[in-house]
């Protein structure tokens, strides 16, 4: 947990250098490229006050230090990099390799190495290449910089194994370094690799390059670089290893000790680990350096594919692209999909992209996210879905008072037709007959019209508080001798009060249901109806919602918490301005989170819970939501109002970290009574 | 070593089904800064929340003559509304919700073995899923067949692995009782999920051992004597006693 905590903080780091920096040039995205990332260093660095955060990132570098790293880096505003310059991130995998790459400028090459000096391990050396240096920072992470230059890369491999999810023969695209360790005679786990006559020489240098490894990455392993070294001294002398001298000897003595055989089995185990993570090293440092090499022997010119940047903004303060229908169908989803023969009607779901621009305003955090998928044709309609009617007696129930909502205006209607659209070309050769007959069928049977009209695709949900509600409960209490007596107590707990309302244009059907309810002789206990009105009752009274409320009135379908909930409200200025802006989109809400932490008051009871809810409440802003169709994409705008005390909301986050940070560094620090 | 070498292969395909998914968000996330800052602001909110609480209470009866009462009661009440809102639910942090029929069979399992077990008898058992209240009780002719009946139940897979069977023990000749050492779950604990660790946040246990015979001396004393000498009450939390804070061994000596 801990390396995992000092792993996360060294990258923090160095990626922290990463954050803001820019490329004059344009630069290669590899085709398998899943996810684009530009950092537009240029306006966050005019956002970030490093006189504070400068502190807050000392203080978790010295947090760092009493674990012996030597995270001393002090002035993270000065480390080489520059900063008021766009940064680029790439992400991409194969069946064996994932990479993450960040690209940057440095404008002090020297403060530079000084910073990744201060991030390495002690005693990691510097390789230095021709064109450029590297350093591995850690078993995974690679960094790399000429004269004003630089890339960081962080590689995850695993060895392809048989797949499950086919017949075919693996194959690892990462064809490098000699796999002495996994090729084990008659392992069927393994590929199927062509023997290769024993190099003894190749042999030598795999060990060396081993001891290199175990010294710049295990300290205490000593005891493994002189096996190997003995080792190498036997290659060198008899081109071979020894015969299995070890079996005869192991036999006299294992047979009755369980447990010494499982020390030598445990013992095994471990070498085969390390052995495995040293394989799997030299696999991603020589990728690593083959990247590297193909970058710095470039012009350092790339090109962008114009796909990725369809949506991005040059004035946003991050932007990102990714292949999420890639992204599915290489990973374990799209090998799932594979093996079904419905697999192609997924793929037609998700084969998609996704773009983002995130923007730090003064006073909000906006998020804007266009989606759009690959097939025009089912994009269309997507698109149709989202161009639905406004219901003015839904949007009355939107009030300033409540905590939140989710309001929705959509065409219900067209579901269908996205429905048949990715039934289209689902069923791959074979079954593609079938498939366009239950298209056909479906089309037939389902009356489209007749249910779009039980409901048409407007709807909304208003949380409109959260209440306390005295609940009782048992516990012990022990009288002089200890005897138990179970007694009964009460506590408040918060509860919701919401509303749920839909529109539909068939009230008869949705009154036959709830009747139905009240009238079966088995639902009628908890169901039962008064006028208009028709209750749902838990029997046992226990949960969050005592009763359920609903009935059909004008057009509308509601589910309430509280029968008042149907009563019409007065709508203030605000409330009927945030009305007529959710009329206008098909997808909308908001989110008071202050207000939900209010009315949540009562959860936190213990001075540790509460410390936390008065340092999130304090900081928690209010969140707005709103999804349109603009061009040939759906567009989901999400703002999250930050309250005013902080510059602008990209400190914000540092300050609500920094006080969070100060929270629980009180609550480590022992208390003296 | 090919035996090895299979399971490490097999325990990576499965870490990688697992590890596909926090990958994808990986490359999703913006950068690991903004994904700690984030992580830490979206997560403080329904962590908090998420907390239930539960009380363990394990009292036992002894006589003079080494025979007595044992019982156990799981008392989740606090967290009733909360528990009958989970108990809807299909699944919990990844873990399958049981349902009512299954702590049931559970239950009377546990009891059948109980009764199946030498020297324990008049075994009965509740369950008040109104109140979330579990009761098992038992009488004993000497305090170590409880122990044997729990090592029945963990023999059985009733009881997890981490659970202590060899809880008592008891010399009538030199009249001592002992509560013995548990081992330290400390590891086991820190293994767990964050969403899991939440569980015993505000978890409580209190132990209750009650005497024919007066009490001399013993050996902890965060084990508070009762005014008539005869008994004896051991409050904690549950985290206090995983994480070793509180003690839980104690030797009773007797007059």
């Amino acid at each position: 947990m801990k390396s995992i905590l000092l792993k996360t903080q060294k990258i923090i780091f160095v990626l922290f250098g990463f954050t803001l920096v820019f490329a004059q040039n344009s630069m290669k995205i590899p085709a398998d490229a899943v996810f684009y990332m530009e950092v537009n260093g240029k306006e966050l660095n005019n956002k970030i006050n490093w006189n504070k955060l400068n502190p807050l990132l000392h203080e978790l570098s010295k947090k760092n230090k009493e674990t012996k790293e030597n995270l001393s880096w002090t002035d993270y505003s000065k480390t080489g990099i520059k900063y008021d310059a766009v940064q680029y991130h790439y992400a991409s995998f194969n069946d064996s390799i994932k990479a993450y790459n960040t690209h940057f400028i440095i404008d002090n090459k020297e403060k530079f190495q000084e910073f990744i000096n201060s991030v390495k391990k002690k005693g990691q050396e510097v390789s230095n290449k021709k064109n450029y240096s590297y350093v591995d920072i850690n078993d995974d992470i690679f960094v790399a910089w000429n004269g004003n230059r630089a890339i960081l890369r962080m590689i995850s491999y695993t060895k392809p194994y048989k797949d499950l999810w086919s017949t075919e023969a693996v194959a690892d695209s990462t064809a490098v370094a000699v796999d002495s360790v996994y090729a084990e005679e008659g392992d069927t786990a393994y590929t199927d690799e062509p023997e290769k006559p024993f190099d003894y020489k190749e042999e030598i240098k795999s060990l060396k390059d081993d001891i290199k490894y175990l010294k710049e990455s295990i300290k205490d392993n000593n005891n493994e670089i002189a096996r190997i070294q003995k080792d190498i001294k036997y290659l060198q002398k008899h081109h071979k290893y020894p015969e299995e001298k070890e079996s005869a000897e192991n036999e006299e003595e294992m047979p009755n000790d369980a447990y010494a055989y499982d020390e030598e089995e445990d013992l095994a185990y471990k070498k085969e680990q390390d052995s495995i993570r040293r394989e799997n090293f030299k696999i991603v440092k020589k990728n690593a350096e083959d990247h590297f090499d193909q970058y710095f022997s470039s012009n350092l010119e790339i090109e962008v594919p114009k796909e990725m940047l369809s949506f991005r903004d040059a004035s946003s303060d991050v932007f990102v692209y990714t292949d999420y229908g890639r992204i599915v169908e290489e990973g374990i989803y799209g090998k799932m999909t594979k093996f079904y023969s419905y697999g192609q009607l997924f793929k037609n779901m998700y084969n998609s992209n996704y773009y983002y621009n995130l923007y730090f305003d003064k006073d909000k955090v906006r998020l804007l996210n266009n989606y759009q998928h690959k097939n025009s044709d089912i994009q269309k309609n997507v698109s149709a879905i989202y161009k639905g009617k406004k219901n003015k007696k839904l949007l009355e129930l939107i009030n300033e008072k409540s905590v939140g909502y989710y309001a929705m205006n959509v065409n219900g209607a067209k579901c269908f037709d996205m429905m048949y659209s990715l039934l289209q070309d689902s069923g791959e050769n074979e079954y593609k007959k079938e498939m366009e007959l239950i298209m056909e069928t479906m089309k037939i049977v389902l009356d489209e019209e007749a249910i779009a009209k039980i409901a048409p695709g407007n709807g909304i949900f208003v949380l409109n508080e959260l209440k306390s509600k005295k609940v009782e409960y048992t516990d012990y209490e022990y009288d002089a001798d200890f005897n138990e007596k179970e007694v009964k107590k009460t506590k408040d707990i918060a509860v919701p009060n919401f509303t749920f309302a839909f529109a539909t244009e068939n009230e008869g059907y949705w009154n036959r249901i709830f009747d139905l309810l009240t009238t079966n002789k088995k639902l009628s206990k908890r169901f039962s109806k008064k006028g208009n009105l028709y209750t749902f009752k838990d029997e046992k009274n226990g949960g969050y919602v005592d009763q359920l409320f609903f009935t059909v009135k004008d057009g509308v379908v509601y589910l309430m918490s509280s029968a008042d909930n149907i009563l019409s409200v007065n709508q203030s200025d605000v409330s009927r301005k945030w009305a007529k802006d959710s009329a206008k989109y098909p997808l909308s809400g908001r989110l008071d989170i202050q207000k939900l932490l209010t009315g949540l008051d009562k959860e936190f009871k213990t001075p540790k819970e509460r410390k936390a809810l008065d340092a999130i409440r304090k900081n928690v802003g209010e969140l707005y939501y709103k999804t349109e169709v603009k061009g040939e994409s759906i567009q989901t705008e999400m703002n999250y109002n930050i309250k005013d005390s902080s510059e602008n909301s990209l400190m914000y986050f540092f300050d609500v970290f920094d006080q969070v940070f100060k929270t629980k560094e009180t609550e480590e620090k022992p208390q003296i009574l | 070593m090919k035996k090895y070498l299979k399971t490490a292969i097999y325990a990576q395909k499965i870490k990688d089904c697992k590890v596909l998914r926090s990958e994808l968000s990986n490359f999703v996330v913006l950068n690991p800064i903004m994904k700690n800052f984030l992580r830490l602001f979206l997560l403080c909110i329904p962590l908090l929340l998420l907390t239930s609480c539960f009380d363990i209470l394990d009292k036992v009866n002894v006589k003079a003559d080494g025979t007595g009462e044992y019982t156990i009661i799981l008392n989740g009440s606090k967290s009733k509304t909360r528990l009958a809102s989970i108990s809807k639910m299909e699944t919990i942090n990844g873990k399958k919700v049981p349902k009512k029929a299954d702590i049931e069979n559970k239950i009377n399992e546990a009891a059948k073995i109980f009764k199946g077990t030498p020297g324990i008898s008049n075994v009965k058992t509740s369950m008040d899923f109104d109140n979330y209240i579990i009761k098992l009780s038992c009488n004993f002719k000497k305090i170590e067949n409880i122990n044997a009946g729990l090592e029945k139940l963990k023999a059985q897979n009733i009881l997890g692995k981490m659970i202590p069977t060899q809880i008592y023990s008891q010399n009538l000749e030199k009249k001592t009782l002992t509560r013995n050492k548990v081992n330290t779950f400390k590891t086991d604990y820190e293994k767990m999920s964050k969403a899991d660790k939440e569980v015993f946040n505000d978890a409580r246990y209190t132990s209750i051992m009650q005497f024919e015979s007066t009490v001399k001396s013993q050996t902890n004393n965060t084990y508070v004597l009762s005014p008539n000498k005869k008994a004896l009450k051991l409050e904690a939390d549950i985290l206090d006693l995983i994480l070793q804070k509180k003690q839980i061994q104690n030797t009773i000596l007797f007059q």
